[in-house]
């Protein structure tokens, strides 16, 4: 490793999560014990060579084995192996179980960059910002092909697979910019899909935070009018027309109504029983896999009548977004069905967007829309009252 | 194969070939290569339905409505032609042991016609469900739809989709309910069902073209009389090894592919 | 000769004495045979359509060095791009290429076929004492099918090449890469039929055509190891060859198997490979690890230390390192409970591997020991295989494989046990056989010249790659921080010593057909069967059914008669004294 320092690299590579420590020490564990196996080989092995060098004259003797032998050294490695096997195997649980209350970021590689999503709804390309001594939970998914994001100063390493949701975490522990690597070879632009991540004090992360609110007027939290991931969500909660079925207004003529789907206010975090009589916890994983493929789990009472939104509809960006905004969704937070807060990026214009055909309902007025498209400071109080009936 | 690399020649040949040191090495050694490569062929064919049960566990849907899309009476007669030839070997293993030529041309050949006969059917059904479009591939085409809300869309679907629709709604009215319970995205993916269909079908078949081009091989040799020395029964054995071999997999294939949505495996996982 | 019959006993029914009082003689005559296998006839058809079995391990040997120059060359392309942090001589996708080209042909058309291709099919029936393989016409039907899988694979990287790297993994390789997958998926498909083919007539051989006496415990380590081997072969090789047809399939056909988004899964395609994939590195290193017993034992006057517990680590390798392939994807969501059952049989199935190295060397104890070319080549194969054993250990678990997963940590590793353990082993063979297989002696200057300078070149490339993998440089990487450079140059340095090393045996061994002396029936005074004939062997091997009356590598019993027949390797009979 000395001989590292000279060629280009740090005598140790650079640690700035706690979980790098104690990986470290693992592999140091595991190192010092192979490196004195591997010694003890070829220090066998030196002395047998020049012990038992051919002399004139000499004979060989006819040694068969030793079964008191055999069982040591099968028994003695595989003790060791155990041990490897229990460490890593706690050091893996660890780096696979986030802690609760940490914050999400959304991690999307396509071919070839990492777009990152903060749950402030800051967004970056190929960069990340962490605030030094602060748990983060990373969710990350790939567009195309398979991607690994991995963070080397992190000890850190996950594959972004396709349609998959694989979830690590990071408390970094020491200010700096380290790198941010694609593991696994995705294409001509492989070695180019590479990043940093910064891990900032905690005023700096505050003045880049700052530097970064454009979309977001008002303060990072709760409402999702703010820029949030929440927010986009909120939008696309009109455009993708969800809010056309999953609202809390009951009217059985109408299609436009709670009767044809689930009231979504509360649900993450909660149970959702199954037909047959299995729940479910609505996590994450759980609302992406029901965006995506409906009918895998369908809440108990309802029909499967709700479409796929294949990855041409929703992004996975835009996937993230929208779970976002239903772990915001708790009870009374629904808005109602016809009040557009703004219109949705890209999205047809208002009369398109909720056409109701079946109840000639008015087209709904953007009444209380300033202006500017961007969410304007008066939305949150809009949004505050419990929702009354809606509009059919 | 052990076959094919021994068959070869005329009567006039030793019986025992040049590396062998008696007749029973020589024929425990054949018998022995056959099970080994056959040993090998069921991994051949259990990789493939590895991955048609991963798939179907997936989609137990799309698999009952590409299955119910299927000819299962063709592959029933299939089936009953298969076996019968089963037993038409076996007998003529019996006629090379007590060394009756025309006993053994006349086994031979009853297989080579049944086994030939299969082929023909199973031809007749390809051409059927390339007939009904029931091909996978990218070709898109538009349908009217409706979107969630009951409002009319113009969506893009596969042309396999299409069909399938078509294939399924002038079937029965079984089959007509299976379709109608439908999205298209899951006429789309049923797709998936058919390359499997397709796959493991074609590689049966393949594996039926090779066994009868070695019982035509093993009829010529018949008739020049390479089994008069009755030692050699063994290789028309091991070529049973492999016909029998060849049967039992579409004895596996035949319930796979076309009883599938018999058995729906929905709400067993 | 070619109608001798075995007597009239059957090898199961002979009452022989298991521990002898004498070895075997140690038959050695000057000059080889007026009529061998290389002269009894002459012509390319004589040699394209032999079915005999020493005939076909040479032709499998003459491609499998062209390709393996191949696969150097590609190697050391991308050695050489990588001296800059900017790529040195290669666009970004001619480095994929290279890469590609560089793993393929290294895995499917060298590594895979090469020992039991080689020496396999010449040596095993000759150490069991039968006169051919059970099959010859499928063995040659095999060779055939090799070569036509071969051609279609460099076709496939000549015209278009390929950029999926060796491990074909979807959606990248059905959907996205634009280069000939199906062309070099049809390559391995073919090529692992021949694979099958090979596999399954070693295990018939073995099976059933061991001379009278030569029982199971008797069986040259080589031929335990060469049957483990066959046995994956038979295997997994199908459950490749099935995932690549499907791979096409979904290419051609863009339905979704693989893809995730027409509604497949890209692990199922992963669990499929590695399957076959996890088992086939057995399939490449258990047969070097077979030479390797072979060489040690003649070189050390010396039974192998633990017959038994070496033979059967063969066999535990090649049973439990079925069960391990899951450790190739730790980090792609299978699972964390799954990851751990893949974790644990993985120490599982180090532990044989770790007991042979022990064995062997244990068995330098009390020995009489000689340095010639072979034994350099396999203390050497020890020291590095060692290293990547070990090395594979934090691979192997879950908690330290997150953080060297998929760097050049694994490379080196995986080149430890591959170049470090298998090529040098399969040089140690070559250079063992080629006395047998051609009658003559090479160079001993030269080739423990070649030994040398190949652990040196070998370990120069490789030891740095240890320490850049630690700090995180990934593989695959045409392109990589600055830090990383100085580990780079080195490594190429490396590879270019390591590249003389390679061109080395290239020249001298086949000069040697010319220039080198006879070498002799048993040059090392060795004990199998294969060098109780004389060099090279007679068409049909044994003139007589030889009948095996005890067990392999009774070195250390005085032998019957010795001869000292005057030439420079006097020094190599392990009992002057008697």
């Amino acid at each position: 490793m000395l001989l590292a320092e000279g060629l280009g690299l740090p005598l140790w590579p650079e640690r700035a999560t706690e979980f790098a420590v104690r990986y470290d020490w693992l592999f140091i564990y595991i190192l010092v014990v192979t490196t004195i196996a591997g010694l003890l080989v070829y220090a066998g092995l030196t002395y047998l060579c020049f012990r038992y060098a051919k002399k004139p004259g000499g004979t060989s003797q006819r040694v068969l084995g030793s079964h008191k032998l055999e069982l040591i050294w099968t028994a003695i490695p595989a003790a060791f192996f155990l041990s490897f096997f229990v460490g890593s195997t706690i050091i893996f649980d660890e780096v696979s179980h986030p802690p609760a209350d940490a914050p999400e970021i959304f991690v999307v590689g396509k071919q070839w960059m990492w777009k990152i999503q903060h749950p402030n709804g800051v967004r970056e390309i190929n960069e990340l910002h962490l605030q030094d001594g602060v748990a983060v939970k990373v969710t990350i998914t790939s567009e195309d092909v398979i991607h690994n994001f991995g963070i080397p100063a992190f000890r850190n390493k996950i594959d972004a697979m396709p349609g998959r949701y694989v979830t690590t975490w990071y408390k970094p522990n020491k200010v700096g910019t380290y790198h941010i690597f694609c593991d696994q070879y995705c294409g001509q632009g492989h070695s180019q899909m590479v990043g940093k991540v910064h891990v900032l004090s905690k005023d700096d992360y505050a003045a880049w935070l700052e530097g970064h609110k454009t979309d977001a007027p008002g303060t990072p939290g709760d409402r999702p009018t703010d820029g949030t991931a929440a927010w986009h969500g909120q939008q696309l909660f009109f455009k993708l027309q969800c809010i056309n079925c999953h609202n809390n207004v009951y009217d059985a003529d109408s299609v436009n109504s709670s009767n044809r789907a689930p009231n979504l206010e509360g649900l993450f975090g909660s149970k959702v029983p199954l037909e047959g009589g299995k729940t479910v916890s609505a996590d994450g994983a759980y609302i992406r896999e029901s965006i995506r493929n409906p009918e895998a789990k369908v809440h108990a009472g309802w029909k499967a009548i709700m479409p796929a939104y294949p990855r041409a509809q929703v992004s996975e960006e835009e996937l993230g977004q929208l779970v976002a905004y239903i772990q915001y969704l708790k009870k009374g937070k629904l808005p109602k069905r016809t009040s557009q807060d703004a219109a949705p990026v890209g999205a047809p214009t208002a009369g398109e967007s909720l056409g109701d055909k079946v109840p000639p309902a008015p087209i709904p007025a953007p009444a209380p829309q300033p202006d500017d498209k961007k969410p304007a400071d008066k939305k949150p109080e809009e949004k505050k009252p419990a929702p009354t009936k809606g509009g059919n | 194969m052990a076959t094919n690399a021994h068959a070869e020649g005329e009567g006039r040949q030793p019986i025992v070939a040049h590396h062998f040191n008696n007749i029973r090495q020589q024929q425990a050694s054949v018998r022995f290569g056959m099970w080994v490569f056959l040993v090998t062929e069921v991994l051949f064919f259990g990789g493939v339905l590895c991955a048609y049960a991963a798939c179907r566990i997936w989609y137990p849907k799309e698999f009952e409505a590409g299955s119910t899309a299927l000819n299962p009476f063709i592959a029933s007669i299939n089936t009953f032609l298969l076996l019968s030839s089963s037993f038409t070997i076996t007998l003529a293993i019996r006629a090379a042991y007590k060394g009756q030529r025309d006993g053994l041309r006349l086994w031979l050949a009853s297989t080579i016609v049944l086994g030939t006969v299969f082929l023909g059917f199973k031809a007749k059904e390809y051409y059927g469900d390339y007939e009904e479009g029931l091909i996978p591939g990218p070709q898109k085409t538009l349908v009217d739809d409706v979107d969630a809300t009951g409002k009319p869309v113009l969506r893009e679907v596969s042309v396999f989709a299409v069909n399938l629709k078509h294939v399924l709604e002038h079937k029965n009215a079984k089959a007509k309910a299976i379709s109608d319970k439908m999205t298209w995205n899951e006429r789309d993916r049923t797709q998936m069902f058919f390359v499997f269909y397709y796959s493991i079908t074609g590689l049966h078949v393949i594996h039926m073209i090779v066994g009868l081009g070695l019982l035509v091989w093993q009829l010529i040799l018949a008739q020049i009389g390479f089994f008069e020395p009755t030692e050699r029964h063994v290789y028309i054995e091991v070529m049973s090894l492999y016909w029998h071999f060849v049967d039992l997999v579409w004895i596996f294939l035949f319930p796979l592919l076309y009883m599938a949505g018999h058995h729906s495996m929905d709400g067993a996982f | 000769m070619a109608t001798t019959h075995a007597p009239a006993t059957t090898p199961t029914t002979l009452e022989l004495d298991y521990t002898p009082q004498t070895a075997p003689p140690v038959v050695d005559v000057d000059g080889p045979p007026k009529v061998h296998y290389l002269n009894h006839s002459f012509g390319w058809l004589s040699w394209l359509l032999t079915v005999d079995h020493k005939r076909i391990g040479i032709l499998y040997l003459i491609p499998l060095t062209i390709f393996f120059m191949c696969g150097g060359i590609a190697a050391g392309l991308v050695r050489l791009n990588l001296i800059q942090p900017y790529g040195a001589i290669l666009e970004l996708d001619q480095y994929n290429k290279a890469f590609t080209a560089h793993g393929t042909i290294m895995l499917f058309l060298f590594l895979i076929p090469v020992i039991p291709g080689v020496l396999g099919n010449f040596f095993v029936p000759m150490m069991i004492g039968a006169k051919d393989m059970a099959f010859p016409k499928l063995n040659l039907a095999s060779w055939y099918v090799w070569m036509g899988g071969a051609m279609f694979f460099i076709a496939a990287l000549l015209f278009g090449g390929l950029d999926t790297g060796w491990t074909f993994y979807p959606p990248y390789s059905s959907k996205y890469s634009h280069t000939n997958v199906i062309w070099a998926g049809l390559g391995v498909f073919i090529t692992g039929f021949s694979s099958i083919l090979t596999g399954l007539n070693i295990i018939a051989t073995v099976h059933k055509m061991r001379a009278p006496g030569m029982t199971w415990g008797r069986l040259p380590l080589f031929v335990w190891a060469m049957y483990a081997t066959s046995v994956i072969q038979i295997l997994a090789t199908p459950v490749l060859a099935m995932a690549v047809c499907l791979l096409a399939t979904e290419r051609i056909f863009g339905v979704g198997i693989f893809d995730p988004s027409l509604g497949g899964d890209p692990l199922l395609f992963q669990h499929l490979f590695w399957y076959y994939s996890h088992p086939a590195v057995y399939i490449m290193i258990l047969p070097g690890m077979g030479v390797i017993n072979e060489v040690i034992t003649c070189f050390s006057r010396k039974n192998i230390f633990g017959y038994k517990a070496v033979a059967w680590s063969s066999v535990g390798i090649a049973v439990v390192g079925f069960l391990v392939w899951g450790h190739h994807m730790f980090l792609s969501g299978q699972g964390v409970y799954l990851g751990m059952v893949f974790s644990v049989l993985t120490m599982l199935v180090a532990i044989p591997s770790a007991v042979k190295v022990f064995n062997w060397t244990a068995t330098f104890y009390g020995g009489q020991i000689t340095f010639e070319a072979p034994m350099l080549f396999t203390i050497g194969f020890i020291v590095l295989f060692t290293i990547g054993g070990l090395t594979g250990l934090f691979l192997g678990i879950l908690g330290t494989d997150i953080h060297l997963h998929d760097t050049y940590f694994v490379i080196a590793h995986f080149h430890f046990t591959m170049v470090g353990g298998m090529m040098f082993a399969w040089q140690a063979g070559l250079h063992f056989y080629w006395p047998k297989m051609t009658g003559k002696m090479y160079s001993d200057f030269w080739s423990r010249l070649a030994a040398v300078i190949m652990l040196v070149g070998f370990s120069l490339t490789f030891l740095p790659q240890f320490v850049a993998g630690y700090h995180g440089l990934p593989r695959r990487y045409p392109y990589y921080p600055v830090e990383f450079q100085m580990m780079n140059i080195l490594s190429t340095a490396g590879a270019t010593i390591q590249g003389f090393g390679y061109l080395m045996p290239a020249v001298y061994l086949p000069l040697s057909l010319f220039f080198g002396r006879n070498a002799g029936a048993n040059p090392w005074r060795a004990t199998g069967l294969e060098w109780q004939t004389p060099s090279p062997p007679t068409m049909h091997n044994f003139e007589e059914l030889p009948i095996v009356t005890h067990g392999p590598y009774e070195y250390a019993l005085p032998s019957k008669f010795t001869l000292e027949d005057g030439h420079a390797h006097e020094t190599k009979g392990g009992n002057g004294g008697h």
